[in-house]
């Protein structure tokens, strides 16, 4: 387990991104997958107020919601990235949204999936050597647009 | 909770049908009704990046923190040349506060000139607490409409923004603006004074006083990192009442629900009590609150700018749900 930091904000190296919608995806074996927010994601969204999620057994596609937040700077679906079924939510993060912010990569996880496709749709996520050099090009995005302060 | 069908029917005879919702991209924002075509057509922009000599016990200066920043006086132009460049076309000029309670615009003001001058853009500033010469520059620049807080407790003066000022203050802040003609857009922080109502019936006899373009009513939200975290804000439904007053005290202003105000259930509450009162419109309105107002027979007309200018619609491309 390798936690690096990325001009300022904790990447998980081990993990996949989706880093359009700030998701990461931590393969559990087999089909079964866990989905969160990564920490750059949390900071452009301040303070967390209020997570629904959709119920486990849901089936939801890649890019669509699998739940929506409501945040100090965000209020918006959150975005499943990979399509699957619904097996698990953490309900402590539902009854505590502040659980995500204090540990978005462990306790603060949001859903787990039985992925329908995960090798089809694995390589549209960011994983590996990559991870670092994305990250810190969205981070430099970000301040250019005064998403986050420069 | 109040369902006022008198202040829902006042609105009615008054501004017709019509209820409009606004969506500026002070953050990312979207729902399953309405999902902003340009997010950022309407942007903040600091004046004092993430500093505020003021540190109120509301905010602590963690509102700045989704702002673009200009700190130095010419990289206001160029800023906003480059935003406009971008698909911006409206900017709120605001910043933290000096000691004195207001926002610091001086040494921007002839950077403002020239962006109402050059560019096609509107703005709005944020004062605070207004000096008469400031108020001059700012009509000579041209600024489409001046917000500032008007707080009607001295005690919440002192306690929560811990200024040597008073309500008189506030009030001398209004009559400068109006003085110079400038669309003044006040804001009534509904509990600010930890939670609770103090000022605010004040607060809105002040304003009534004056000619303003559109009051906008925000409730506290108490932010994590602030002396407020903990506190709640006040009970939904006697929001809700003092919308109803505020509807009946300024009936032919137009009255916006603001940006600022809790999330989750409360939101929920809220926006449905401002349709049912007669506010005129709601900026980022909680998911169903559009469906809601057609419900109670109103046309929803849908805005990407700031909830305070009211007056410039026609300007401005409405959006279409999709």
């Amino acid at each position: 387990m390798a936690t690096v930091t990325v001009e300022g904000f904790p990447v998980r190296t081990e993990f996949s991104y989706d880093l359009t919608h700030h998701m990461w995806v931590e393969e559990l074996g087999g089909e079964r997958v866990r989905v969160g927010m990564d920490a750059l994601g949390l900071e452009t969204s301040g303070t967390l107020a209020h997570l629904m999620m959709v119920e486990v057994g849901t089936e939801v596609a890649r890019g669509e919601p699998f739940g929506s937040l409501e945040a100090e700077k965000y209020v918006g679906p959150l975005v499943a990235p990979l399509s699957g079924t619904v097996l698990a939510v953490n309900a402590d993060a539902v009854a505590s949204p502040s659980l995500v912010q204090s540990d978005p990569y462990g306790a603060g996880w949001m859903v787990e999936l039985s992925a329908s496709d995960l090798e089809g749709e694995r390589s549209g996520l960011v994983s590996g050597d990559e991870i670092v050099t994305r990250f810190a090009q969205k981070v430099t995005e970000y301040r250019l647009e005064g998403v986050l302060a420069e | 909770m109040t369902v006022s069908t008198e202040t829902f029917d006042l609105r009615r005879r008054v501004f017709g049908d019509v209820i409009e919702f606004y969506a500026p991209g002070l953050k990312r924002w979207e729902t399953s009704e309405w999902r902003p075509a340009n997010p950022r057509r309407f942007l903040p922009v600091s004046v004092t990046g993430t500093a505020c000599a003021l540190q109120c016990d509301h905010c602590q200066a963690n509102v700045l923190k989704g702002m673009i920043s200009a700190r130095a006086a010419d990289d206001l132009y160029h800023l906003a040349r480059r935003l406009w460049d971008e698909g911006t076309d409206g900017l709120l000029i605001s910043g933290g506060s000096t000691r004195s309670g207001g926002v610091p615009l001086a040494r921007h003001l002839a950077a403002i000139a020239r962006i109402k001058r050059e560019l096609p853009m509107r703005v709005v500033v944020h004062s605070g607490v207004v000096a008469p010469e400031i108020a001059e520059g700012l009509a000579e620049a041209g600024v489409d409409g001046v917000m500032l807080d008007i707080i009607g407790a001295d005690e919440t003066i002192r306690d929560v923004y811990h200024l040597d000022l008073t309500t008189a203050d506030f009030e001398r802040s209004l009559a400068c603006l109006a003085d110079q003609g400038l669309r003044i857009i006040p804001h009534i922080v509904i509990g600010l004074h930890y939670g609770r109502f103090l000022g605010e019936w004040t607060a809105l006899e002040m304003i009534a006083r004056h000619p303003v373009s559109t009051l906008i009513l925000v409730v506290l939200m108490p932010l994590v990192g602030t002396p407020m975290a903990g506190i709640d804000p006040p009970p939904a439904d006697e929001v809700v009442d003092f919308f109803a007053l505020a509807r009946s005290t300024m009936p032919d202003t137009k009255i916006n629900l603001g940006c600022g105000r809790p999330m989750g259930s409360m939101k929920q509450e809220l926006d449905r009590g401002a349709i049912d009162v007669g506010l005129n419109g709601i900026a980022y309105p909680a998911d169903g609150a559009i469906a809601y107002a057609r419900e109670r027979g109103l046309q929803p007309r849908l805005y990407e700018f700031c909830c305070s200018l009211t007056w410039a619609g026609e300007g401005y491309r409405e959006v279409t749900i999709r």
